[in-house]
């Protein structure tokens, strides 16, 4: 008998069969299959996962796969002390236009797969970091609300941030 | 499967159509109105969405799609077992689909006959439709000359390819949708399929009245006919509409494609800052430093109101290292009136963010060679050698090398107080709250009410001058047996080190307990000048804790924390003393060739720095008691070691200063540009000032390099400096112009508002 298998099945109900190595790299699936597997896993599980879409879902299972051997540190480490460049694979794999970059993070989220919510995270910090209001107003298809004096005012107030 | 996609011009030719953009239930009914996708907004609750799921599958009997399968005779579907399962996370849906995969193809070329025999739907619907199901080809083909004039059809033979793209993805492909659709779907047969039910309500006629309509009139332009084939699009089904364009992108070539590609990039722009869950979006800026921080604010109303965050900034302090301990965070943003009339011009800042706009301005200042802090010069009482000194935002406290404390304040520079007792000079002090403890060459320790001015206990059994002290303040040191937590000591505790070789472990005396305090200055005062004297030699002595004895020369450096006292000696070893053991040696460091001068620890990381007369820096563990590493590179005494922060720097009489991970014992900077030993210096993680003949220098830790030349001024040595996030403090020597030296208290202050 084969090793059973992880369905996990999108929003729009495709399945999608992993190995449970992969599966688990999604907290939220991995006490799934705990709780209800207490002793392991002897048939195909099945998980609907009813807020991912199947394109997202096939995404992030792309990533669990690349790094269902990868060992995260399990840290609960303070905000303070991350700061780390994205992983250069997740960097890449995360160069996705931002509706998918969006839909990958709230999925990582809501899967609880902190080191790819992580990753996400730092991929939109990259994408904010070193750029001007203005550029960020067309990163992001935002339009100022600001009148001109108040931004002048903003703009007086930080003044003391800008480079010497 | 791609590895037969070179179809270099039209690039999605050969690819599968899977998720949603499948063809799905081909068989099903058409929308009876214009459907316009909504977009499905994801939800974060997953409950409530498997509520809805559950909703869906139990009232409906299946989702949108089943829902428009039912009249469908030909589709065998069963979903049976779907109702009762679903609530359960571990069982979704079963859902079966009997001999799926012959009915998909059969499903297929119904479908295609149904837009053959339509008369009306042919001429539209044909042009895709050659390219829709290959597998289908003779069909399909037979359909597309009508009306290839319109769209130029570079493939006419019919493309190569294994199976329909429906086909391969058939086990999966019903679809389960999780939306509440609002507009109803109304059962439409396929004519071929069925003939019209007559309980079919009129509303499905309509709709295929509305479709007809459509279809009255041929088209003739270019124009009508895109009308046409954009009006019957929407009445697709959603994921059959994602089909649709699939298969005309299909037929669109590369440049095309790359048209499309830029313009729909462009298109899902969007606000993720403002979109993202909010605890999503704090991560996100978390990792982004002050200056994009405040550039974000300029974007728009909401991102300011994003970046007007206290936490945000609370957590930039301390990860800046401009406020590493979140107790002084607490105390500065009590009150934070002034704060904010001092340092903001706009009304509405949060206090946590004009903090870290004071302190960053104020660590900028010291950065900067141009900024001149507002300095006071003290001058008047001698020439004496400043031989220790600490000071808060009320006092400076100096002990000198002829018997006294001199007090001044820290605000006006005026002294204050002197502290008279000692019968020789003071080369230790330390003070917490009001109680100031020095230890002097006398061989007594006396303990100060500094409030008083009156000398509250002298602590006697030191056979000679006592050359350093540390007080070790109750901290948590580990857990107990059932998971508390374990604090140690009880109260604080004074450690006296000695020329004698001996370590004495005092409990130390309050004065601000107000215990026995106040009494002994009411009653006698003359008494209470002199100290309540507690001999080390005395059984009963309620004072004294425990006498650590077993260096065999000059204690020169104690460092205690916790339960761990670690001592340095001229003997060259470093020892560790566990009081929670009794006060027992639990190892001697034995590695150094010469005097040990100056020790650090990092209670956490078991680990504790020791520097010698030997040029070396050595790194220990003082839980196995083994030597990690040495660091070397100071090429004479290392006399002085700090560790602050996660930050190790060590000082040498080779006039260089060296910036340490105290993590890895790796050196991070050098720091050279004194011209003589290093005789004093003082670091908080950002900036490191020392002091050397002549010369007081600033340094920036970050960047590991010289800053500044803070005073310019000096003739003679630098015998203390101390600083604070706003001040820095120094003893130093003036050589008048009868070559006569004199001392000088120098209080340099970079916090003057701006306003």
């Amino acid at each position: 008998m084969s090793t059973p298998k992880v369905i996990i099945i999108s929003s729009d109900d495709e399945k999608f069969p992993v190995e449970q190595k992969v599966a688990e790299k999604s907290i939220l699936i991995k006490n799934m299959i705990n709780d209800l597997n207490p002793d392991g896993l002897e048939e195909d599980f099945e998980i609907p996962t009813p807020n991912v879409r199947s394109n997202v879902l096939s995404k992030v299972l792309e990533w669990c796969e690349h790094h269902k051997n990868t060992v995260f540190a399990d840290d609960e480490d303070e905000d303070v002390k991350k700061s780390l460049p994205v992983e250069e694979w997740d960097k890449n794999f995360l160069k996705v236009d931002q509706e998918m970059l969006y839909e990958i993070i709230l999925a990582a989220n809501y899967l609880n797969i902190k080191p790819l919510l992580e990753s996400g995270c730092k991929m939109v910090a990259e994408m904010i970091k070193g750029k001007s209001p203005e550029e960020l107003r067309r990163t992001f298809n935002i339009v100022s609300d600001f009148s001109p004096e108040e931004e002048a005012a903003i703009r007086r107030e930080n003044e003391w941030a800008e480079d010497r | 499967m791609n590895n037969n996609n070179n179809n270099f011009t039209f690039p999605l030719r050969d690819y599968e159509a899977k998720y949603d953009y499948k063809l799905t239930n081909p068989n099903g009914k058409l929308s009876d109105v214009w459907l316009h996708k909504e977009y499905q907004k994801l939800s974060l609750q997953a409950n409530s969405s498997r509520e809805r799921r559950k909703r869906n599958v139990g009232e409906v009997g299946g989702t949108d799609d089943d829902n428009e399968m039912v009249p469908c005779e030909d589709i065998i579907l069963s979903d049976s077992d779907s109702v009762g399962t679903v609530s359960g996370t571990a069982h979704p849906p079963k859902r079966r689909l009997t001999a799926l995969t012959v009915n998909e193809n059969m499903n297929s070329n119904k479908m295609m006959s149904f837009q053959i025999d339509s008369p009306g739907c042919v001429q539209p619907s044909s042009p895709f439709s050659n390219r829709s199901s290959t597998s289908n080809s003779a069909l399909a083909t037979a359909t597309t000359p009508a009306c290839a004039p319109t769209i130029p059809d570079p493939h006419q033979q019919p493309v190569r390819r294994p199976r329909t793209p429906n086909a391969i993805n058939s086990p999966t492909h019903t679809p389960v949708s999780d939306e509440d659709d609002p507009i109803q779907q109304l059962p439409l047969p396929s004519p071929s399929a069925s003939p019209i039910d007559s309980e079919q309500s009129h509303a499905s006629k309509l709709s295929f009245e509305s479709i007809e309509r459509s279809l009255t009139t041929i088209p003739t332009t270019q124009g009508e006919l895109m009308d046409l084939m954009t009006n019957l699009f929407g009445y697709f089904n959603e994921r059959n509409q994602n089909h649709f364009i699939f298969r005309l992108l299909q037929n669109v070539n590369r440049a095309s494609l790359s048209t499309f590609n830029g313009l729909i990039h462009n298109s899902l722009k969007r606000d993720l800052l403002t979109n993202l869950p909010v605890e999503i979006t704090m991560k996100i800026l978390k990792y982004l430093d002050y200056q994009t921080l405040l550039t974000l604010s300029l974007v728009c109303k909401s991102w300011y109101d994003k970046i007007n965050n206290p936490d945000l900034w609370i957590n930039l302090l301390m990860k800046d290292k401009l406020i590493t301990d979140p107790e002084i965070i607490k105390q500065e943003l009590h009150d934070p009136q002034q704060l904010l009339e001092q340092w903001c011009r706009l009304p509405n800042v949060n206090p946590a963010q004009a903090l870290y706009k004071k302190r960053s301005i104020i660590v900028n200042r010291w950065m900067d060679p141009n900024y001149e802090p507002k300095r006071i010069s003290v001058t008047g009482h001698g020439n004496k050698v400043v031989t220790c000194l600490q000071h808060d935002d009320e006092k400076i406290v100096t002990g000198v090398d002829d018997k006294c404390i001199l007090i001044y304040s820290t605000k006006t520079g005026k002294l204050m107080r002197v502290l008279e007792g000692h019968e020789g000079g003071v080369w230790a002090l330390k003070y917490t709250g009001n109680t100031l403890v020095t230890g002097s060459t006398d061989r007594t320790v006396r303990v100060w009410n500094m409030k008083t001015g009156i000398c509250t206990h002298v602590f006697r059994g030191h056979t000679s001058t006592i050359r350093c002290l540390d007080i070790i303040h109750p901290t948590v040191v580990g857990k107990d047996a059932n998971g508390n937590d374990l604090i140690f000591p009880q109260f604080p505790l004074l450690v006296t080190g000695s020329r004698d070789h001996n370590i004495h472990v005092w409990k130390l005396p309050l004065c601000d307990d107000g215990d026995d305090v106040d009494d002994d200055t009411v009653v006698a005062d003359e008494n209470a000048r002199t100290g309540n004297t507690f001999d080390s030699s005395e059984i009963d002595n309620p004072y004294l804790i425990a006498v650590l004895s077993g260096h065999t020369q000059s204690v020169r450096s104690i460092s205690g924390f916790g339960n761990i006292i670690i001592s340095g000696s001229y003997d060259s070893t470093v020892r560790v003393w566990d009081l929670l053991d009794n006060g027992n040696c639990k190892h001697i460091l034995t590695g150094h060739q010469d005097r040990v001068y100056s020790t650090a620890m990092d209670f956490h990381a078991k680990t504790c720095f020791s520097g010698s007369m030997d040029s070396t820096i050595n790194m220990w563990n003082f839980e196995t008691g083994k030597l990690i590493k040495t660091l070397e590179g100071h090429s004479s005494l290392v006399g002085l070691l700090s560790l602050v922060d996660g930050v190790l720097v060590s000082a040498a009489a080779d006039a260089t200063l060296r910036i340490w991970d105290p993590a890895t014992g790796e050196i991070s900077s050098k720091l050279k540009g004194h011209g003589a030993a290093i005789t004093c210096f003082e670091h908080d993680g950002l900036r490191v000032v020392s002091g050397s003949e002549k010369m007081l220098k600033l340094w920036d830790v970050k960047r590991g390099c010289f800053a500044r030349d803070l005073l310019a001024d000096v003739t003679g040595g630098i015998w203390q400096v101390r600083i604070d996030y706003k001040r820095c403090v120094a003893a130093v020597q003036r050589f008048n112009e009868e070559e006569e030296g004199e001392t000088f208290i120098e209080i340099l202050d970079f916090s003057e508002p701006p306003k």
